[in-house]
């Protein structure tokens, strides 16, 4: 059975988000793993199979773009339909811990 | 230099025990380095004993830069045969997967490709089991013909079974 991690419809998965989050700027893809450990302190881990799986859709659902360079590594970076992603998925994220706020302080 | 080896167990149906198998004998000092045994098996060299876990992942067009991102996770590869690629990793390294989504992919494409093999090698092995019955050859033909098509049949089937396998038991641990 297929199924679905939001790629079509926009809905991202978090480890999605934290990738397109890294390719604000451009990056080689380990360079997307060093900077979200790094920011997160650690707390961001994601496997370099999934980091490769989630860049790969990524590129398929036409967030990010891949560029040209001199360089044999891939450089990645986010695409304007990919930041208009990333800016809907953040502001979920907001409505959601609003909620999330509002519901702690009535209980 | 001296070699060693072993028998696997099928990486596509239980490919935890050939894992285990790689950090018991690289903790002996013998290293993996290739296949034997007419691809049955697993051959080893020897070298320093070393403490290392080994993992597995499936990537059809694996270009340097899927190199690059698990040698900058901590994952050294190994071995690569065909589209499954072996690593190894000091212990306590972060995982290959984290999650489950990019295993059940992998096993998913795995399981999608070895149904269209196995279609293929089956509906191969049935017409010529059709074909041997409705006409009168050779004995020794027929024997040589039913051998050539039914290995291709045991080559695609078991692996599929495997994948199928592996597939479900994520699913249902999800």
């Amino acid at each position: 059975m297929a199924r679905s991690s939001g790629f079509e419809s926009g809905d991202l998965a978090d480890a999605a988000l934290h990738v397109l989050l890294a390719l604000v700027q451009p990056r080689h893809g380990y360079a997307v793993m060093q900077f979200l450990d790094q920011e997160s302190r650690g707390t961001i881990a994601l496997g370099p199979a999934s980091l490769y799986t989630t860049l790969k859709k990524l590129v398929g659902a036409g967030l990010i773009e891949e560029l040209d360079g001199d360089d044999s590594r891939r450089v990645y970076q986010l695409n304007t339909k990919g930041r208009e992603v990333l800016v809907s998925n953040i502001e979920r994220r907001r409505q959601l811990l609003a909620m999330a706020d509002h519901i702690m302080e009535e209980s | 230099m001296s070699t060693t080896s072993r028998m696997g167990n099928g990486l596509a149906i239980s490919p935890e025990k050939d894992l285990a198998m790689f950090a018991d004998m690289a903790s002996k000092g013998k290293h993996l380095d290739g296949v034997a045994m007419l691809g049955h098996g697993w051959r080893f060299t020897d070298g320093a004993p070393e403490d290392a876990v080994f993992d597995l992942a499936y990537e059809g067009s694996a270009s340097s830069d899927y190199f690059d991102i698990f040698q900058a996770a901590g994952w050294t590869p190994v071995l690569s045969l065909g589209d499954t690629h072996i690593f190894k990793a000091a212990p306590g390294t972060p995982p290959i997967h984290v999650g489950t989504d990019s295993r059940r992919e992998e096993l998913a494409r795995n399981r999608d490709r070895y149904l269209r093999y196995s279609a293929t090698t089956v509906v191969a092995f049935v017409l010529v089991i059709l074909g041997i019955g409705m006409t009168s050859w050779n004995a020794g033909l027929e024997v040589v013909l039913v051998v050539v098509f039914y290995v291709p049949v045991v080559y695609t089937v078991f692996p599929l079974v495997g994948y199928w396998r592996r597939l479900n038991t994520l699913d249902r641990s999800r």
